[in-house]
């Protein structure tokens, strides 16, 4: 991780912090911190966030706001992307528009690049691997003992050589293999119809933000969806459904626990589960661990995870190397429910809603396949 | 943006396939960059069916696809692709055949 990225992506959660230098006896010293002071204001005016919410998304557009958002705390998820939003850039590339490497020469890649480019590589491989095999069949049945020991030498090769190109660096693979930028690329009709003149295209992207971040920002640090007051959002989230069982809240509960122990919090879909968890974030490790929230007992609009779920989903889940956690959410009495929700609705401010929340209570299992021949000691 | 309209811009923009257009509003037709199985040849014309995740697909709901594709075409296609829309933004892809197949060597 390059020092760059590092301080690109140095605020976990979107909290803006006025540095001052030190101020001594010296008057100069006192224009300097007021000159900083006023630099730093207006920079944080510009960090303020609106959230739009329309045809049932919640959205931050523009790449100034879309990076604001994902740099602290990698909230949203690009919608043509894998996570940070970079499709504008890529496709700049792609198009050949930019160069591959800037000003002193140092790469340009983005994660989505990367994996592009090892994977051909891994796929020629696995198709001169397969041509050799089926030659090592042939030979086998045929009965032609020294040319199938050339083929199984030369199986053995690639594979020693396949161990050094994924140590290769990217820089001298795309050297070697791919067409630098500057080419005119072929462009397919959808790429034609993303040009705005010669030199500019349209960015496709937003930043689509899951409903507990929406609400996340909002409560949290004040962040502006419509014109929506916070009683408003949560009703929203709700799907107007205020019961104290509703699946949103569930979820909600759970985000905002492992949030706030400090976990970056990202959705668990592609695993069969509600959320992973990053210890920093997805630009510096994989998921630790993937967490299914649990009601405590079966609630009316969420499906139930039956124990043979549960199994194989942790074999999912456990295929990618995580740990799976059941997080399970306590529900407070309807009457407290209600109680509070009407003071809330009274009243739309932060401390209503954490007043509601407060009601709630988790607790988590860490859930392991066991095996009695392989986990003895 | 309708799902149709996400799952569009998903796979023109991200997945880069071609002649991607919809088919009687309600499911997606378009060339996948490369073959999307082993067995398939490169221009295999695919149909996608975008889903939102909080949606249950009932087997006759599927064989509903099957049976519209097939009036509009005159052709019954060997498999549809489910585009799921979830609440991240991120769209997942998975194949709907009809009846057993034999599974590919991975």
């Amino acid at each position: 991780m390059s020092k760059k990225q590092s301080k690109q992506y140095d605020r976990p959660l979107p909290i803006n912090i006025i540095n001052l230098p030190v101020v001594t006896h010296n008057p100069i010293s006192w224009i300097w911190c007021l000159g900083s002071y006023v630099k730093q204001w207006f920079q944080l005016k510009q960090s303020v966030v609106d959230i739009q919410y329309c045809d049932g998304i919640f959205k931050v557009s523009g790449s100034h706001y879309m990076n604001e958002v994902w740099n602290s705390g990698f909230i949203g998820k690009g919608i043509l992307s894998r996570s940070e939003p970079t499709w504008l850039h890529r496709t700049r590339r792609r198009l050949g528009l930019d160069p591959l490497f800037d000003e002193s020469g140092r790469l340009l890649l983005t994660n989505e690049e990367t994996v592009q480019i090892r994977r051909e590589e891994r796929k020629k491989f696995k198709l001169k691997r397969e041509e050799l095999e089926a030659q090592e069949n042939y030979f086998k049945t045929t009965g032609d003992m020294t040319s199938l020991q050339k083929v199984t030498k030369l199986k053995r090769i690639l594979i020693e050589d396949n161990k050094q190109l994924q140590r290769k660096p990217l820089r001298e693979l795309i050297m070697e293999n791919y067409s630098v930028a500057g080419d005119k690329k072929e462009q397919t009709r959808a790429d034609s119809a993303l040009f705005i003149d010669e030199t500019h295209i349209k960015d496709l992207e937003y930043l689509q933000l899951m409903p507990v971040e929406a609400l996340f920002l909002s409560f949290c640090f004040g962040s502006k969806v419509n014109d929506f007051d916070l009683f408003q959002l949560f009703q929203l989230c709700m799907n107007r459904s205020l019961e104290v069982d509703n699946s949103f809240i569930l979820l909600y509960m759970v985000y905002h626990h492992y949030k706030s122990h400090g976990w970056c919090v990202k959705s668990g879909t592609k695993f069969g589960s509600d959320f992973l968890l990053y210890r920093r974030g997805p630009p510096f490790q994989h998921a630790e661990f993937a967490v299914l929230v649990q009601p405590d007992y079966k609630p009316s609009d969420s499906p139930s995870n039956e124990w043979i779920d549960i199994s194989a989903i942790s074999r999912v889940v456990g295929g990618v190397n995580k740990t799976l956690l059941l997080t399970y959410v306590t529900q407070p009495t309807k009457d407290a429910f209600q109680q509070a929700l009407t003071m809330f609705s009274e009243s739309p401010t932060p401390h209503s809603l954490r007043n509601l929340l407060e009601l709630y209570h988790i607790d988590e299992f860490i859930y392991r396949r066991w095996l009695p021949s392989r986990n003895r000691a | 943006m309708s799902l149709l309209d996400v799952v569009q811009t998903n796979l023109e923009h991200f997945h880069f396939w071609t002649h991607v257009n919809i088919l009687d509003d309600f499911v997606i037709q378009g060339y996948p960059k490369e073959s999307l199985t082993k067995n398939t040849a490169q221009d295999t014309l695919e149909f996608v069916y975008p889903a939102h995740i909080s949606q249950n697909l009932s087997l006759s709901d599927i064989e509903g696809i099957f049976n519209r594709i097939d009036r509009l075409l005159g052709v019954r296609p060997k498999r549809i692709v489910i585009g799921v829309v979830t609440d991240d933004g991120s769209v997942v892809y998975y194949f709907a055949h009809e009846g057993l197949i034999k599974p590919s060597k991975v």
